[in-house]
């Protein structure tokens, strides 16, 4: 006699069962709204502690290349030539085809200046230029010059980054990505 | 279709002229149809799947939640590379979506749209309906032998095994109403259950009829929980891996157009087809009208008797002086109703497709033979019990 | 080979009948990554069957003896890419093992419960892509949802929504906000609800149950001669968890939780509906450890200033070996670790659980069909990453 019962038991435990997962289904589709974030009309929030593209700041940098042996996959190239306390830079790249947005080139560093933005949209359809520039001049500024001279150094532009470590963090990233974008017109 | 007859006549063509152009018009628009149908559906599915699964689908072709978007998938498949595998039977290959889509397309030449909408009324309505989709099973076996892939093969073997069982109980059931009502003529339907109600309650076990009869149509339209012949997660796509463009979209249409079939036979069988349950006072009597509009559809047939013309008539001539508005409205408001049941039906086959998981393939036999098909008999000796002794 | 028996006839003489040989993988919806399964079947029965990996081997093991310890901490990550905390973790306690370095309190406590986190998205997507495997294409979104919510949760302190490199030799690479606490009760909260709505929708469907319920049986010695570990060996009626009987990580100690095992509710005792059930119990388990780990969670800094100042000059343990094992969601996942005072160690092995699971997926086919071999390499839970590495 268990044959029939497991017979009319599947019937109806499979009629229960079917019901109670449809009413799921139906709550769903009537009155739960999509949780989707439409990229690219919306976009979502970022910690400020997300791992994008990096940023550097370079007046503060030594060229003391810890975050380049930090890296795990050998993807930051630096060449920069000291002339006393002053330096000329030549290249500060990270090639995005070898970085893995690990993070370990920030800790490192002993002036704090490199940073992890929050810019993602990195894709492109130029396999060749993929590492990308930090540098936001090369070879040696005025005031560079200035210093090598001897000469008094030029009246202070109003950057709070000069002021020894003035200026919030965010703040300070948010400004160097403006005035990146306001020169490039376009990320690379 | 016997106006269009008329008029082509009247134009002035003779011998089989007329006969051909009416049926030209009628295949033609009953194609229109289906094709817009169709884009309509894959894009209901789309958007019935996505709010359960709680995101949006299609948005962003065409302004309004992408109502243009099947469209353009249309397009796309027009312009795609015909692609045929390695050592293909070319012949086979071919044909294969031919013979899977007109099978189920010429189902569609029997159903009654409304009184007086249909292309040909068969005495043997339900029966040609369901012999003649039975031509799509050959087509798929076709598809998955030609493709020269064993996950094809795979594919078309389980979908034969599955299609042509679940035709038993499928039929089984049908015989349910069909026994009430003696008739296989879709257009009886209508007028019976015009005059006494809804066949899904004409006794207790028109209910068991019909929830076998949907299940078995479910499995007979390949959908969830029986879509093994194209179980994604083991057969990538089963008999239609190989398939693209057009030829692929040829499988998808058939897969729409005989769930609107089966859908549509749901509603008008079992719902009610054309009719509300109940009368709609005020306005005139809206089912009065329906049956005004059968009953006269009858009298437009070849082989009506005589006296089945005059009791048309005076049923029209009692149905009063706005017979004929009335009747046009009645008409029209029966095709939407029973569109919307069949939409309605199309829904209910899409939301168990987006919340059951797919059954493995000998489950599939065993619910066919052993809990549906004697269900289904029981359902029918049960009826032919009840209008013996009740 | 039951079915087998059951779905041929005794007399075959006049049937001709061939053997087929189907490539299950490496591409392929079902095989939960680049797996390659050879089946020789018999109509849809089959006969035999043979795993073939390596589609997704990285050198991993090679590319440790390259970089330094703190370094290998990212490709940890993506080994198992689902639980990639439950990874760092695992590495990180072998190197502190070998650098006998001390963690300080609130990052244990705090590595529990990301860890705990990441185990709870981990079974979702297991639980999800079952559902798919199954052909319940709707389940998946809903544990997506939750995904989010927990990827979401774990990018505050760690910066990123996977592979987070965020528990590292010494502690954590950094604090978790303010209100990160209070968001990971609310998020509990939330899932519980969940919870219950996954059992409505697939647990208990008779479909669901008709598929999982007694197929793919791994008998209790079956499951203890193969070496394997986690849910797999938890649903076999084994109840061995390394959180408890081997203790790795101080708060687990401190905190109460059952550790589920099958029960044969539906079918046998080992079938796949079991190990499914495991693993939606054990994300109930970790809700509760986790709602403990939030009320305990010790005040204090996570890294200590030595331990910092060893991002800048690597960490160089003397010559020595160590071999340390955590409860990943899949199972046991082990490191060993050979040093010979170098900067890099000369040996990084690592003892994959995805690895050992697999080997039984050859003794279960034989004798099923074909969609029941998708539920079985579903049911096992492997993940591509970790078994090739």
């Amino acid at each position: 006699m268990s044959g029939i019962r497991d017979y009319f038991g599947n019937i109806a435990s499979a009629l229960a069962t079917t019901t109670k997962g449809m009413r799921v289904t139906l709550r769903y589709f009537t009155s739960e709204p999509p949780i989707t974030v439409m990229y690219p009309h919306e976009r979502m929030t970022l910690p400020p502690t997300y791992r994008g593209m990096h940023i550097l700041e370079q007046d503060k940098c030594i060229d003391c290349h810890l975050c380049a042996k930090a890296c795990p996959v050998d993807c930051i190239e630096i060449e920069a030539e000291k002339h006393g306390r002053v330096l000329e830079w030549k290249k500060f790249s990270i090639d995005y085809k070898k970085c893995i947005f690990c993070e370990l080139c920030i800790p490192p560093c002993p002036v704090d200046c490199i940073h992890m933005t929050g810019e993602y949209e990195l894709a492109t359809d130029d396999n060749g230029n993929v590492a990308a520039d930090l540098l936001m001049w090369t070879g040696l500024r005025p005031e560079d010059q200035a210093k090598l001279e001897g000469k008094a150094a030029p009246a202070a532009k109003a950057k709070p980054a000069a002021a020894g470590g003035g200026g919030d963090l965010k703040d300070r990233i948010a400004a160097m990505m403006a005035a990146k974008k306001a020169e490039k017109g376009e990320d690379d | 279709m016997n106006l269009l007859i008329e008029l082509f006549a009247g134009l002035g063509l003779e011998g089989a002229w007329p006969l051909t152009f009416a049926y030209a018009v009628c295949i033609g628009s009953l194609l229109g149809f289906v094709t817009v149908y169709a884009m309509f559906a894959i894009w209901m599915e789309r958007k019935v799947a996505a709010h359960i699964q709680m995101r949006y689908g299609p948005m962003e072709t065409g302004a309004f939640h992408g109502w243009a978007q099947s469209l353009a998938d249309a397009l796309k498949l027009l312009f795609k590379e015909d692609l045929l595998p390695t050592r293909a039977n070319a012949f086979l290959f071919w044909i294969a979506p031919a013979v899977v889509f007109c099978g189920v397309f010429a189902g569609m030449i029997v159903i009654p749209f409304a009184a007086g909408i249909q292309i040909v009324d068969l005495d043997l309505g339900i029966f040609f309906i369901i012999a003649i989709s039975s031509v799509e099973v050959v087509g798929v076996i076709m598809a998955g032998w030609a493709s020269n892939s064993k996950y094809s093969l795979f594919g078309a073997v389980r979908e034969a095994a599955q299609v042509v069982s679940y035709e038993l109980p499928a039929a089984t059931a049908l015989l349910a109403p069909i026994l009430i009502v003696g008739s296989f003529k879709l257009g009886d339907f209508n007028a019976y259950q015009a005059e006494h109600g809804w066949l899904i309650l004409a006794n207790p076990l028109m209910p068991i009829a019909a929830l076998c009869y949907f299940i078995s149509s479910l499995a007979g339209c390949k959908r969830a929980p029986f879509d093994l012949p194209e179980a994604e997660s083991e057969l990538v796509s089963g008999f239609h891996t190989e398939y693209s463009g057009m030829r692929f979209s040829f499988f998808f249409l058939e897969e729409y157009v005989s769930m609107f079939v089966v859908s549509l036979l749901m509603a008008s069988l079992f719902f009610g087809g054309t009719t509300l349950p109940f009368d709609l006072g005020g306005f005139g009597n809206w089912t009065e009208w329906a049956r005004a509009e059968t009953l006269g559809a009858a009298a437009s047939l070849a082989n009506a008797t005589p006296e089945a013309i005059a009791a048309a008539a005076r049923a029209r001539t009692e149905a009063g002086p706005f017979a004929d508005i009335g009747n046009l409205i009645g008409a029209h408001a029966g095709l939407a109703i029973l569109i919307l049941k069949t939409f309605f039906f199309i829904f209910v086959q899409m939301w168990l497709r987006w919340t059951l998981p797919r059954l493995r393939v000998d489950q599939v036999m065993t619910v066919g033979y052993k809990y549906l098909l004697p269900w289904g008999l029981f359902a029918v000796m049960g009826t032919a019990a009840w209008e013996v002794l009740v | 080979m039951e079915a087998l028996e059951m779905y041929t006839t005794d007399d075959r003489s006049d049937v001709y009948t061939e053997e087929l040989k189907l490539n299950l993988g490496p591409q392929h919806p079902s095989t939960h990554g680049v797996l390659r399964v050879e089946l020789k079947m018999d109509g849809e029965v089959i006969t035999q069957s043979r795993c073939d990996i390596g589609y997704l081997h990285r050198c991993a093991e090679k590319i440790g003896e390259n970089v330094s310890y703190l370094q290998f901490t990212p490709y940890t990550d993506r080994m198992d890419y689902l639980a990639s905390m439950n990874n760092n973790l695992a590495w990180s306690l072998t190197v502190e093992k070998m650098l006998d370095l001390e963690v300080p309190e609130r990052a244990q406590w705090l590595r529990m419960i990301c860890c705990e986190l990441n185990r709870i998205a981990s079974h979702l997507i297991a639980f999800g892509t079952y559902g798919i495997d199954i052909g319940a294409n709707t389940p998946f979104f809903y544990a997506f949802r939750d995904r989010e919510k927990i990827m979401a949760l774990l990018e505050r302190p760690s910066g990123t929504r996977m592979l987070y490199n965020y528990i590292q030799p010494g502690g954590l690479r950094r604090d978790v906000d303010d209100n990160w606490v209070d968001d990971v009760l609310t998020f509990c909260g939330e899932f519980e609800k969940a919870w219950v709505e996954y059992n409505t929708l697939l647990s208990h469907n008779r479909i669901f149950i008709g598929r999982t319920a007694n197929i793919g049986i791994i008998p209790r010695e079956m499951a203890l001669d193969f070496g394997l570990s986690g849910p797999v060996l938890r649903a076999s009626g084994v109840k061995w968890d390394l959180r408890r009987d081997v203790p790795y990580l101080a708060p687990y100690d401190e905190v109460d939780f059952e550790v589920p095992i099958g029960e044969g509710t539906y079918g046998t005792l080992g079938d796949c509906w079991d190990r499914y059930w495991v693993r939606m119990r054990e994300m109930m388990e970790s809700i509760r450890i986790i709602r403990q780990g939030c009320a305990k969670l010790p005040g204090g800094e996570v890294m200590t200033k030595k331990q910092k100042s060893m991002y800048k000059t690597p960490m160089k343990p003397g010559p020595g070996h160590a071999y340390m094992r955590c409860e990943n969601p899949r199972g046991e996942l082990g490191f060993y670790v050979v040093s010979e005072g170098g900067a890099s160690p000369i040996r990084n092995r690592t003892r994959a659980p995805s690895f050992c699971n697999l080997a039984v997926l050859d003794q279960l086919l034989p004798g099923t069909m074909l969609g029941d071999a998708v539920a079985i390499i579903g049911s096992l839970d492997i993940v591509l990453g970790e078994v090739d590495r």
